[in-house]
């Protein structure tokens, strides 16, 4: 009974040790990952007119993932783009404000 | 009425039905009102973007034309948020050089009322620390720009000749044989897979651009200046329509006045039948 319980236990670390890696994931999976991450870096999360695509395109993701479907993948990515573009302009136009209101001030000194 | 009849009747309803034309969707005709309005932009800050919202906006269309009312929707909701994306990076792009300007304004005014380091304003340096930044993804941006009108004009050379002329700027000679049927202005197959590269590279780099037509010396001289003519009107219309703005290209036939081979020889009338595209050089 040891030597079989012994031998069970081999098996299944042998079985273990041979299992195939989890597939990779389809190109538009990822692509879409990385355009929400970089929507996310670009402070997307902070700007009001960013923060629904970022969420459109997490949702439209999960979607994907669940149905396989690269159009919701290309989706994802599309809203996850511009979610990254409008919280860089929002950033950029608050940036040039300051530094408009800065150099009124530096030139009535 | 006969079975016969009805069944023919019913058919005839369904062939109609499925030969009706998809309509564009609201999404779709302002994707396309929208990308048409930038399509003239030469802005490298969103350069990746026009082209991604030109490929979303090409499949969208497509998928109307033949008539998929599966996917139509979908991509025309694709094409719609790429080219809103599109304007977004533009918009960003623009006040980032605006705001470079403000911030040399700024440090001009510094060095002309002699402040020291010590003598800036905290809101000076507040604003010279803040642009730093910009500046630094500024030029991250015009380098990706940059890096991907280098990998355009790479493709181009697969397949034409690239020479930096030193009077006339940028010249892409594309053999005619490469792009037109024989002793005809109209084109050939590999020519759409060419000219669609070219429009690639011309939007990437936004100097004024002449499409030159050049001719061998076989055939009467006025026949030879029409089809120079046609060929780079033709080639210009390609591209136009592919996206290259109708502001800064313009075409032009010279026949067989402008050989560059020896029209005694095979090889040479073949180098003499060309069109150049001429990216032209600025002057100061």
């Amino acid at each position: 009974m040891r030597h079989l319980s012994k031998l069970i236990l081999a098996c299944a670390l042998v079985g273990c040790a041979t299992a195939a890696p989890p597939p990779e994931p389809p190109k538009w999976q990822t692509q879409a990952e990385a355009d929400i991450k970089a929507a996310q870096a670009a402070g997307a999360e902070q700007i009001p007119a960013a923060q629904d695509h970022l969420a459109k395109a997490q949702k439209a993701l999960a979607a994907a993932i669940a149905n396989k479907s690269s159009l919701q993948g290309s989706m994802a990515s599309a809203e996850a783009s511009l979610a990254k573009n409008l919280a860089r302009e929002a950033k950029a136009k608050a940036d040039l404000t300051a530094a408009i209101n800065q150099l009124n001030a530096l030139k009535a000194q | 009425m006969t079975q016969t009849q009805k069944m023919f009747a019913v058919a005839a309803v369904a062939l109609l039905g499925g030969c009706a034309s998809l309509e564009p969707s609201p999404a779709l005709v302002e994707a396309r009102n929208g990308y048409q309005a930038m399509a003239s932009s030469n802005n490298p800050a969103n350069a990746l973007e026009r082209a991604q919202a030109q490929a979303a906006l090409n499949k969208a269309n497509a998928a109307v034309a033949q008539n998929d009312t599966a996917t139509a929707g979908p991509l025309a909701d694709i094409a719609l948020t790429r080219v809103q994306s599109a304007q977004a990076a533009g918009s960003a792009g623009d006040a980032l050089d605006k705001l470079v300007k403000v911030q040399d304004e700024s440090l001009s005014i510094i060095r002309a009322k002699g402040m020291a380091a010590g003598q800036v304003t905290a809101a000076a340096t507040a604003a010279t620390a803040m642009t730093q930044e910009q500046i630094a993804k500024q030029k991250e941006v015009l380098a990706a720009a940059e890096a991907q009108r280098q990998r355009a004009l790479d493709t181009l050379k697969s397949f034409a000749n690239v020479v930096e002329d030193k009077d006339r700027g940028l010249v892409i000679s594309i053999g005619g044989e490469t792009l037109f049927k024989t002793n005809s202005a109209k084109f050939g197959p590999s020519a759409n897979q060419e000219l669609t590269a070219l429009s690639v590279y011309l939007q990437l780099d936004p100097r004024p651009t002449v499409v030159e037509g050049h001719t061998d010396n076989t055939g009467k001289p006025e026949y030879n200046m029409k089809l120079s003519q046609d060929r780079a009107k033709n080639v210009m219309d390609f591209l136009v329509g592919q996206g290259v703005s109708p502001d800064r290209i313009t075409s032009v036939g010279f026949g067989e006045t402008r050989p560059i081979g020896d029209n005694k020889t095979k090889a040479g009338r073949a180098l003499n039948r060309r069109v150049d595209v001429v990216m032209v050089k600025a002057t100061k």
